[in-house]
């Protein structure tokens, strides 16, 4: 699969001392993350295992403090009580696992381990992406819309007004006066929140593709399209969005985080951090370590201090803007041969950085089966450059890995790799026929039942 | 899924495609759950154990969703562990006009 990078056209490029611009400071909790929210002392990730709470105060040492629940799909903060109680929401939309879809109500106090103070379980409602704001959480809710809640001083919700018109609508921000909704395939939903027991829809807009995540900040609209991309839209009109940028993916953008100018991206391979006004690519970095499984899903800015949620932990970063480093980028996400079949393949190698990238070595680990060329060269800042592997079958490792080593800070990139997939001969491929074993999809019971068609398969799982 | 349904589905039902989900031993009960909760109305069926039996990429993450688009000779076009809404509409468009 390709991945191209096409950036915006720089304007002007930025200036700074070489060195890497996102610094790496702690690892947190986690598992199965897919989101994250920090309050200024705790960061939460919520996922398969329930929503494990540190203590940040020193992001370089985060301290386990609790775990809420059994599995949670997002999480929002509250108020903080006057005790010092932190209230925060987690709501989940259903699955193998959870048999009921709820939004429920946690309180922290300092130094306690917490409990849960209310539950809302309704198995007619996608309960997913939350926000608190001004005495109103705003919950969205899948086909079934936004749903707001009156809550109460220590944070107990009350249903006070719903609304329709959504496609699939996921996750949500608001301002003093509207609230946004990521509404999939629908686009990005603007409503109306000045009457809070009457919110109606004032204004949309459809950038293409499926808007998954969203975050509102100094007058414009970031949006997470996947791979996609970003696009951003300018909000001094909510009835009329105006886009006034537009960035490449490189990977799959599911979350969204602003702040301070600074525009945080999880890319699912890696996370990165953009100039939020003209969109320069500022750094990238990756969360696990080489040869690691990678899943990058969630993500909060917040000054200069990140949190990256990955599927397998918590991961904290500090930003320093004035530094500009080369940055590695293939364009390609594996390489693949047909076995038993001598053949060549290129892939691309892009420089994304600020400063010139010097690749030092370039390699396969089954060196009597494979060779690549060139193994040392320089790329300018936004070139590429093309290196030819060669295949003489027959392999000899099961799993040959591609490597490139270069002059990237980013530990997670310093040797970047692919892996390298012999295609198995005997699997279904692009080109081929089905075979018998799909018959049973024909209402005739064999394969004559489907042709005439256009057939689409969609593999899934819950959870 | 819900996607599935909303943008390709339903906008070509009755226009020749037919789509199908297809699970790998998911318990019956969440899967009524699942059917009522996202409101798919294409069907869902046991994949048969075909699963394995497609080639995919490796190294390109999570396994699931996995699409397969397959023509009107039952000819595979397109293996894919990412779902692109317009891709696949402009290969379903192209197939249809074959």
């Amino acid at each position: 699969m390709s991945r191209p990078c096409r950036e915006p056209t720089p304007s002007p490029p930025p200036t700074g001392e070489l060195g890497d611009s996102i610094v790496r400071l702690g690892e947190g909790s986690g598992a199965e993350i897919v989101a994250v929210d920090y309050d200024g002392r705790y960061v939460i990730s919520c996922g398969g295992f329930g929503a494990q709470v540190d203590d940040v105060t020193d992001p370089s040492q985060p301290v386990f403090v609790t775990t809420a629940g059994k599995r949670c799909q997002n999480i929002a903060f509250g108020p903080l009580l006057e005790d010092g109680t932190r209230v925060f929401w987690l709501t989940h939309h259903g699955d193998t696992w959870v048999e009921e879809p709820f939004l429920n109500t946690y309180h922290l106090p300092p130094g306690d381990t917490g409990k849960i103070v209310d539950v809302i379980e309704d198995p007619k409602v996608l309960f997913e992406g939350l926000v608190w704001h001004q005495g109103h959480l705003f919950v969205t809710a899948h086909g079934g819309g936004l749903r707001l809640y009156e809550t109460d001083p220590v944070g107990k919700p009350t249903l006070s007004a719903t609304l329709g018109g959504f496609e699939n609508a996921l996750e949500i921000d608001v301002d003093r006066r509207h609230a946004y909704v990521a509404d999939g395939v629908g686009g990005v939903k603007v409503v109306s929140i000045e009457d809070p027991d009457n919110p109606t829809h004032v204004g949309s807009a459809e950038p293409g593709g499926m808007v998954r995540d969203l975050d509102y900040d100094a007058g414009r609209l970031y949006l997470a399209l996947g791979g996609d991309g970003v696009v951003v839209y300018d909000t001094a009109d909510p009835t009329q969005l105006v886009e006034v940028g537009r960035a490449p993916a490189m990977g799959s953008v599911q979350s969204v985080s602003v702040d301070g100018g600074l525009l945080a991206l999880a890319s699912w391979s890696h996370i990165a951090v953009r100039d939020a006004r003209n969109l320069q690519l500022l750094g990238t970095e990756k969360t696990e370590p080489l040869f690691n499984f990678e899943q990058d899903l969630g993500v909060l800015i917040a000054d200069d201090l990140i949190v990256a949620g990955e599927w397998e932990a918590t991961h904290l970063f500090r930003v320093v803007p004035d530094l500009i480093a080369p940055d590695i980028w293939l364009e390609r996400d594996m390489i693949d041969f047909e076995p038993g079949v001598p053949d060549d393949e290129v892939v691309l190698v892009r420089n994304r950085g600020w400063r010139d990238l010097e690749v030092t070595n370039v390699w396969v680990d089954d060196a009597e089966a494979f060779a690549a060329q060139p193994t040392a060269f320089t790329i300018e800042p936004g070139g590429v450059a093309a290196v030819e592997v060669s295949f003489e079958p027959p392999h000899v490792s099961p799993n040959p890995v591609f490597a490139i080593e270069s002059n990237d800070p980013d530990f997670g990139q310093a040797i970047e790799t692919l892996p390298i997939f012999i295609r198995d001969s005997d699997a279904l491929d692009v080109g081929e026929k089905l075979t018998e074993d799909f018959a049973f999809l024909s209402p005739t019971g064999d394969l004559d039942g489907l042709r005439g068609q256009v057939t689409v398969l969609a593999y899934f799982a819950l959870f | 899924m819900p996607e599935l349904e909303h943008s390709v589905w339903r906008p070509h039902e009755g226009q020749g495609v037919a789509v199908y989900g297809l699970h790998q031993n998911e318990p019956a009960q969440a899967l009524q759950d699942f059917i009522e909760q996202t409101g798919v109305t294409f069907p869902v069926l046991s994949d048969q154990g075909t699963l394995g039996q497609l080639s995919f990429p490796a190294g390109t993450g999570y396994p699931y969703p996995r699409d397969v688009i397959i023509g009107k000779d039952l000819t595979i076009h397109s293996i894919r562990n990412s779902f692109n809404v317009e891709e696949v509409n402009a290969l379903i468009e192209q197939l249809l006009d074959e």
